[in-house]
């Protein structure tokens, strides 16, 4: 029950209508929420790469680091305590572009947004609403016992520049999301 | 070729590799590495896609992959299962629809008031005869992808 | 409760694979996913299944395919005035301004260019079936 909070390269899930999940700082990393409205469990995934075959020792000590070991736990996370894979609605935060003069570290943002796309494309589950892109850092929560999610934003620009976001968060400083229950 | 007919053909490629990278972004969740004049890889590319267009211009759009990005682009725009993969004819039939979309994507971006016809992808294995234009060699996360557009008659 | 009746015409395989798959993760109530190449093989299954009482719901349309292209199809769906209500969702490359007025005149409900994520299907379609969906 309470504040659970979701550190770097880590996921939590629950069932308990008590309980907040929450994940702050998200810069390039993506913060995957997920929900299931019929039986109100919920999960966050804090994930900081894309593709786990970068550094195969960390990722078995550390799965949750990369979108393609992460996201699998998550979803088998959440179904452990009762979810359904065909119901679970996610949304995604972060994958912005925080360091601006870092070659390299400019297209990590977007590849962690596309990692986790294509894994939830893979996996048969649909990405509901996005807040990502920008140079924003953000936070995302979720509020379990009403399926409520919302994204915070730390400074930088808006999000206007999603890549590929058809569905994007409105320039204020706390955004709810609509739950589904 | 003039100064200027130069600058029209980098801004062309420029729209051409724009277009690329939004389809490849959005609906095939890859990106572009590099770009250049010319292809960096060796090898000849094996699989080739020819979309030919009508309209308020004519032309031709071909796109040449390698088997590796082909495999990788087809399942994850299938949302294929990673281990078993997509099967030979799906590939082609994703490539088919990749060049569909990267030259529809490209068209749209200056034909804002014209009307153009595609005319159903042609896959061929492997890839033979080259077409003037327009050309762009691409470095993709798995593999690499040639594009090049002509306008008017294909000789030959 | 699974009722909606769908019918998905491309000449790409490869795209109807596409919009199946949006359709099914949507969780949308679809009870029979129909599949037509071009418009005139669309048109017939058009007239086969609306002799069922329960007519298709949704029809999505490519605009260029071989036979007759999805303009076409469009308009002779128009024309026939038993199968005229369907609503028809088109998704195409071809993104020109022309091309959208002229298919909305000709009684198209929806347009996604492509590339496109499978959101903006879901939302498409939730706008169009809203309330049919709503009754379900």
């Amino acid at each position: 029950m309470g504040l659970i909070v979701v550190g770097i390269s880590d996921f939590r899930c629950s069932a308990d209508p008590e309980a907040t999940i929450v994940t702050y700082a998200l810069g390039s990393c993506i913060g995957v929420g997920a929900y299931d409205p019929a039986n109100g469990v919920g999960g966050l995934l804090h994930f900081l790469l894309p593709d786990s075959r970068q550094d195969p020792d960390r990722a078995v000590a550390q799965p949750a680091s990369y979108a393609d070991t992460g996201i699998p736990l998550l979803l088998r996370g959440m179904e452990r305590l009762g979810a359904d894979r065909r119901r679970i609605r996610v949304r995604l935060a972060g994958g912005a572009q925080i360091l601006k003069d870092d070659g390299a570290q400019l297209a990590v943002g977007k590849r962690n947004y596309m990692a986790a796309r294509k894994l939830l494309w893979q996996m048969g589950v649909m990405v509901e609403m996005e807040a990502v892109g920008g140079t924003v850092s953000r936070n995302l929560g979720l509020t379990v016992g009403i399926g409520e999610f919302w994204v915070e934003m730390r400074g930088g620009a808006s999000a206007n520049e999603a890549p590929g976001g058809q569905l994007m968060e409105s320039p204020i400083r706390k955004v709810p999301v609509a739950g589904a229950r | 070729m003039t100064e200027e007919l130069l600058h029209r053909d980098e801004v062309m490629a420029a729209e051409m590799v724009g277009a690329a990278r939004d389809v490849l972004n959005v609906m095939f969740f890859t990106d572009i590495l590099e770009e250049a004049d010319e292809c960096a890889c060796t090898r000849p590319l094996p699989i080739q896609v020819r979309v030919t267009f009508t309209g308020h211009q004519s032309g031709e759009f071909r796109l040449e992959v390698d088997e590796l990005a082909a495999g990788s682009l087809a399942g994850s725009f299938l949302g294929a299962d990673p281990v078993a993969g997509p099967n030979p004819e799906e590939v082609d039939q994703v490539m088919g629809e990749l060049g569909n979309m990267i030259c529809g994507a490209f068209l749209s971006r200056f034909e804002k008031e014209g009307l153009f016809a595609l005319a159903s992808p042609q896959v061929h294995r492997p890839a033979h005869g080259e077409i003037p234009g327009i050309h762009r060699g691409l470095e993709l996360m798995d593999g690499f992808m040639d594009l090049r557009m002509c306008w008017g008659s294909i000789p030959g | 409760m699974n009722s909606l009746r769908i019918l998905i015409v491309d000449d790409s395989p490869a795209m109807r694979a596409y919009v199946r798959r949006t359709v099914q993760l949507a969780s949308l109530p679809v009870k029979n996913v129909f599949e037509a190449g071009n418009g005139a093989e669309a048109l017939e299954i058009v007239q086969k299944e609306n002799r069922d009482p329960n007519k298709l719901d949704l029809i999505f349309a490519d605009l260029n395919m071989p036979v007759m292209d999805g303009e076409q199809f469009v308009e002779k769906l128009r024309q026939d005035e038993r199968d005229s209500k369907v609503p028809v969702l088109i998704i195409s490359t071809d993104a020109t301004q022309r091309r959208v007025t002229r298919l909305r005149e000709l009684g198209a409900q929806g347009y996604i260019s492509k590339p496109c994520q499978p959101e903006m299907i879901r939302l498409k379609v939730q706008q169009i079936l809203g309330d049919a969906i709503e009754s379900l």
